[in-house]
């Protein structure tokens, strides 16, 4: 995780938060429609075969209007922004071997950063969602709000820093609700090396 | 692979009764194609060098690639008139890093009817060679009755 604020925060800063709601309304939609291709793709890695992913008449028999997304890709492979479209700046301005173009996952380019120190790795660790409706081929997803719900601060194996866990709400194009997230991440410093 | 015209019931299942373990081997390359498919990009999932940097002992596989997983345990356990409705709360414990087997395991720990609905609470977990990996948590599924 990478802040760039010009305030020195601090963690005690991040726990004042909690309650707060750190989408500062953006709402992030999907770069693409959901694809049968994606899904496909989706499901190659994780030989998932199950014919409600790709077989649209047997998902019809089965209750659902078509081939439907797999539920473990809801909360971020077929919600997920793009990296680049038309009209934006190069995402690859030099070629520093680790020079990334991504959002981070734990969101922090997102409308508003988050009052904490500055740590320089990050990773999920903890995952509830809890899902009302299936999502279809051609579905367009929304993810709105961004609610911190817990900072724990910690020092683990790989380094220093804060256990947080945020609330966000998908919704289909038609407003429905799809699902409803609780996602948690570790931000830290990792240990010097000795 | 599973056989997918068999459909398992409620009245199927009791406490206990265990999911069929299934095994993915996380080579380089299945890495590479997971992180394109799900679209994490993060280095961590993909570069050794930078996973190692940030305390790690190896590339990393993402939280999708683990909820695919669990996913995919789920659903052919529970076929394709079974309903996959809450995942979690889950706790990713320790790297599932590249090289490593990752088997997702899971248990039946209680069945009940309610709103209509016949809900089953599963207990999943991931192992690797160094133990369990993610979970356990509970993962709720409704099932259809025979």
């Amino acid at each position: 995780m990478t802040q760039q604020q010009e305030k020195e925060y601090t963690w005690d800063d991040l726990k004042a938060a909690i309650g707060e709601d750190f989408s500062g309304g953006e709402i992030q939609t999907s770069a693409d429609p959901v694809e049968a291709g994606a899904i496909r793709r989706y499901c190659e890695p994780l030989e998932l075969d199950c014919p409600l992913h790709h077989d649209d008449a047997i998902a019809k028999q089965h209750g659902y209007r078509g081939i439907i997304a797999p539920i473990s890709g809801i909360n971020r492979t077929f919600s997920y922004p793009p990296i680049w479209k038309p009209g934006d700046s190069t995402k690859w301005p030099n070629s520093d071997v680790d020079a990334r173009a991504d959002r981070q996952p734990t969101g922090d380019t997102r409308a508003r950063p988050l009052p904490m120190p500055r740590t320089t790795a990050s990773f999920a660790t903890d995952v509830e969602i809890e899902y009302f409706a299936p999502v279809y081929v051609g579905d367009v997803l929304t993810t709105k709000g961004r609610k911190l719900v817990s900072v724990i601060l910690r020092e683990t194996s790989v380094g220093y820093g804060a256990f947080t866990v945020f609330e966000s709400e998908i919704t289909n194009q038609n407003g429905e609700l799809v699902a409803k997230t609780r996602t948690g991440g570790y931000a830290y410093n990792p240990h010097a090396k000795s | 692979m599973a056989d997918w015209t068999q459909q398992r019931y409620f009245e199927d299942v009791d406490e206990g009764t265990e999911l069929p373990p299934v095994t993915f081997h996380l080579t380089v390359q299945r890495m590479i194609i997971e992180a394109g498919a799900n679209r994490d990009f993060s280095p961590i999932h993909h570069n050794t060098r930078v996973a190692q940097s940030q305390g790690a002992p190896e590339m990393y596989i993402n939280n999708v690639f683990i909820q695919g997983m669990w996913n995919r345990t789920v659903q052919e356990f529970i076929g394709l008139d079974g309903r996959i409705k809450k995942v979690g709360p889950f706790r990713m414990k320790i790297f599932n890093t590249v090289g490593d087997p990752v088997t997702t395991k899971g248990t039946v720990k209680k069945k009940w009817q309610e709103d209509g609905q016949n809900l089953v609470e599963l207990e999943v977990w991931s192992e690797t060679l160094k133990g369990v990996s993610v979970g356990p948590g509970p993962v709720l599924v409704a099932l259809p009755s025979g």
